[in-house]
């Protein structure tokens, strides 16, 4: 069975920005991959259409059934890895196998406080109008039917 | 709730494969081909053409078929110039997906159509409405496509009511991408 | 797992476009280059010709007779008949030509505009044809048909430009990359944009000049014509025929008294023209030709030009019809000429936003300040533009509401009412009224006083400080209430089928400054630290976070004053 693993160093997921990603990939391969690409990467989730930035990209060619490769990679100054109501920021370390569908992808966060930004909402301040006469279910629980 | 956490992101929704009513992926695949690969997906919006289309590419591209998609929309407009530099790109061997063939001007169609005929392996497009190209399948929606929709997303344990859904369906016309997107509101507000 | 696609384009082998295809092409574009061409040689010819009377030579001439004749001809009814003797060669000759191919006027005022120039004993000059002395005019042509020259160029090089395109060898595809995720127009020239509005904007303004500016001015002036018994001559509508149809014009000659004198004249109005619709001109006609006692108004500065018809009316409106392409004209211009100045993000940090507004939804740009390091925020969009704007939108949706309102008002003044168009234009009645509103509404902002602010630092990293000052130009004492808000916004913009949506969120929302003192309104400053666990301004191609300074002065009873500043927040400093 193919297997792609990325090892982060100490198994550490959150970065400061500017700081030095390390750690090693591994493939176990039944068939000689022409290409092994191994990328950093951020993306988008939410609301809208997602947008990939890739901040660096190695390619290694035939590369061989199996093998392990250490990598050191320096993080840019943003963007933060954040939450909102619309958008979420996520970074990855992805490894592709080509040609073929496998990959490997590892998330981790890039933020100066070591979690992901979360950002709030500003309008919504003071009670919610409907948790009256609810007994503190809110909208969703209703409609779904969830007990407390 | 964060936007990642939400079960109705853009990218949860788009991975979701498409689900014909009255017939079998299969058989639109067997229609594919004895329309020798040039026809049209038409429905009303937020029926899932796009949808369709995209898995239509994946299927062909298992079965060995070069394909080229690209979408027209009301900010991306396909004019004939773009049109003419498309045209001189196409290879003989690909098949051509356009998403939002209504959308592009009639003169820049007729080339494309015109074009494609004998110099692309198919053209596969998506319409609002019927006559572009001979019509692939029709994609429609139900309030049951809907709530299979929503349980397959909604996190396990959480089922959102028949009659909720049912008048979400009603209050957006049977477009499916707008309930979706309202769901997504829903849950960021109030989960 | 989801696996994410980068895009990627799949490039195909080029194929050229079939003979058939491009004799069909060439066909096409000769007809632009044949058509263009005709009328250049024919300009061209006009144009030499006109050039060659300027080699006449100049003679003193006196002229003996004039007058302006009626003919059976119907196109050209009145003619101005004049003769001049002049000595040349030793010579006596007399000339009968006013200028070459003058055959008559459509009208009696045009005629009696030359009686006017060239009366008996006028001592003037002619131009006498170079070998032929018994050739002369009083007029040389004009050389201004040198002008129209450009005009058929275009044509012409449509079609040559066509035709070498049509045939050229294209280029490897290799050299020319598409996007596959998206296909747009590609940005044209700034002088051919600037040359395609500027035809628009020259074109407005020469039918905004002709059927508003110069109309309109002479009915002001014509407010103070004393009014006139006259006698109608000759009434009747006249017919136009052209490849779109026949249209249909009042025609009214009468005469009248003034000081003394007698003179004609033909104004019906300072329009004129003509248009569709008989029976409106037919009744027009009629009532003059009934008219017991008819009146028209005489300029006493000049008597032989008189007017029927004074004071304004609906016709006067056909003023609005240009407008829109002169304002499209000037607006292109301007805006191409300005242009997006895109200054380019740091590098690596392609997901920040540009320094200067580099889309329309920007509000507002930044510009160094004098002192250096500091920057004025100042909105993109003044005033004038956005009434600009709000007039554009007004002036095209509520002229074409116009006409057909028209024609429903026009029923029912005839007791012919349309109900269902009647309801059925309601909704766009409605619109244009809102419309108008906007015009209002955005007239009275223009006199709003204007906020500009200067920030301490073009950036400002999360966690960091920045210092905001303002100052107002204009009535600031008209302000009650002055806010400034920091507003942190995430936007989201989703792309399925055809249509695009654009959802927003404000994440965050900081009031910097409120104060109800005019002397505080009308200048201060603000110091304030950004949050510093929040996000920083973030710019993808569908997912933003956007930090604004939003600047709100609250005048009662009037449009308040709203603007919005879009700032540069960046990661925190390490």
């Amino acid at each position: 069975m193919d297997k792609l693993s990325i090892d982060l160093h100490e198994d550490k997921t959150a970065y400061a920005p500017r700081e030095t990603v390390r750690g090693a990939i591994r493939w176990n391969l039944q068939t000689n991959p022409e290409h092994l690409k191994f990328s950093l990467i951020w993306y988008t989730s939410g609301k809208g259409t997602r947008d990939v930035g890739v901040v660096q990209t190695v390619t290694f060619d035939n590369p061989g059934s199996f093998g392990s490769r250490d990598f050191a990679v320096p993080l840019p100054d943003g963007p933060y890895s954040f939450s909102g109501k619309l958008v979420s920021l996520i970074w990855a370390i992805e490894l592709t196998c080509m040609p073929g569908s496998e990959t490997a992808r590892r998330e981790i966060v890039v933020s100066p406080t070591g979690s992901e930004v979360l950002l709030g909402d500003a309008s919504m301040q003071g009670s919610h109008p409907w948790n009256e006469g609810n007994r503190g279910h809110s909208p969703l629980e209703r409609i779904l039917g969830a007990r407390r | 709730m964060k936007a990642r956490d939400n079960p109705f992101t853009v990218d949860r929704i788009s991975a979701l494969r498409y689900r014909p009513l009255d017939t079998t992926f299969d058989e639109i695949l067997r229609r594919l081909e004895e329309l020798n690969y040039r026809a049209a997906i038409v429905g009303p919006e937020g029926s899932g053409k796009t949808t369709l289309l995209e898995n239509l590419q994946d299927a062909l591209a298992q079965q060995g078929f070069k394909t080229w998609m690209f979408f027209v929309n009301d900010t991306v407009p396909l004019n004939g110039p773009a049109c003419r530099r498309l045209l001189t790109e196409v290879a003989s061997d690909e098949i051509v997906l356009l998403d939002g063939a209504d959308a592009v001007r009639r003169s820049a169609w007729m080339l494309f159509r015109r074009r494609t005929a004998s110099h692309a392996a198919g053209l596969i497009v998506t319409s609002h409405r019927p006559g572009l190209l001979p019509t692939l399948t029709k994609c429609s929606t139900t309030p049951a496509l809907l709530q299979e929709i929503v349980n397959e997303l909604q996190p396990p344990g959480r089922t959102l009511s028949a009659d909720f859904l049912s008048d979400l369906y009603q209050r957006h016309a049977g477009n499916l991408r707008d309930c979706l997107r309202e769901l997504y509101d829903l849950y960021t507000a109030h989960a | 797992m989801v696996r994410l696609n980068f895009g990627g384009r799949r490039g195909g082998v080029a194929k050229p476009a079939g003979v058939a295809g491009k004799l069909g092409l060439t066909l096409f574009f000769f007809v632009f280059f044949a058509m263009g061409s005709l009328f250049e040689v024919f300009i061209v010819r006009e144009f030499g010709r006109a050039v060659g009377q300027r080699s006449w030579k100049k003679v003193p001439c006196k002229i003996v007779s004039s007058e302006v004749q009626e003919r059976d001809d119907s196109e050209r009814p009145f003619a101005f008949a004049v003769s001049y003797e002049y000595e040349f060669g030793g010579r006596t000759h007399t000339g009968t030509a006013y200028k070459r191919g003058y055959s008559g006027s459509e009208k009696y005022s045009q005629a009696q505009n030359l009686l006017q120039k060239y009366p008996v004993g006028l001592s003037t000059v002619c131009y006498v044809g170079a070998g032929s002395p018994g050739r002369a005019v009083l007029k040389r042509d004009s050389l201004m048909i040198g002008l129209l020259a450009f005009f058929p160029l275009i044509f012409v090089a449509v079609g040559a430009g066509g035709i070498y395109l049509t045939w050229r060898k294209q280029p490897p595809p290799e050299a020319r990359p598409i996007a596959t995720k998206a296909i747009g127009v590609r940005g044209k020239s700034k002088y051919g944009m600037v040359a395609f509005f500027g035809i628009f904007a020259v074109v407005g303004g020469v039918m905004f000049y002709f059927l508003g500016v110069r109309p309109i001015a002479r009915t002001i002036a014509a407010e103070s014509w004393p009014e006139t018994p006259c006698q109608v001559m000759r009434a009747e509508v006249r017919s136009h025929d052209s490849d779109d149809g026949t249209t249909y014009s009042v025609y009214i000659l009468y005469q009248y008294e003034f000081d003394g004198r007698t003179y004609k004249c033909d104004r019906y109005d300072f329009i004129g023209g003509s248009s569709s619709g008989y029976r409106g001109k037919a009744r027009v006609v009629a009532m003059y030709e009934a008219a017991a006692h008819p009146v028209c108004y005489v300029n006493p500065d000049n008597p032989n030009e008189a007017v029927l018809k004074r004071g304004f009316h609906a016709k006067l409106l056909l003023a609005l019809f240009p407008l829109p392409f002169l304002l499209v004209g000037v607006g292109g211009v301007i805006h191409t000429l300005r242009g997006k100045k895109d200054a380019t993000a740091a590098p690596g940090r392609s997901w920040m936003p540009r320094r200067r507004a580099s889309t329309p939804a920007d509000l507002s740009v930044l510009r160094p300040a004098t002192d250096g390091g500091a920057v004025v925020l100042e909105p993109k969009y003044s005033g004038a533009v956005k009434l600009f704007g709000a007039i554009l939108a007004a002036v095209v949706w509520n002229g074409i509401v116009s006409i057909f309102v028209f024609q429903i008002v026009d029923g029912f003044r005839h007791g012919d009412p349309d109900w269902f168009h009647t309801l059925f234009m309601l909704p766009f009645v409605a619109v244009g009224i809102g419309l108008f509103t906007l015009v209002v509404y955005q007239l009275l902002a223009v006199f709003n006083p204007r906020p500009r602010l200067e920030l301490s630092s073009a950036t400002i990293p999360l966690g960091g400080a920045a210092e905001l000052q303002w100052s107002f130009t204009g009535h600031t004492n008209r302000i009650g209430q002055f806010t400034v808000t920091l507003r942190g916004i995430e936007e989201a913009r989703y792309r399925r089928g055809t249509n695009t949506y654009t959802d927003k969120n404000t994440f965050y929302e900081m009031e910097l400054y409120q104060t109800s003192s005019t002397a505080e309104i009308a200048s201060g400053q603000v110091g304030f630290v950004l949050p510093q666990e929040t996000m920083h301004s973030f710019e993808a191609e569908n997912n933003k976070i956007i930090w604004n300074l939003d600047v709100h002065g609250d005048i009662r009873r009037w449009p308040d004053v709203k603007e919005s500043f879009k700032i540069t927040v960046t990661p925190a400093v390490a």
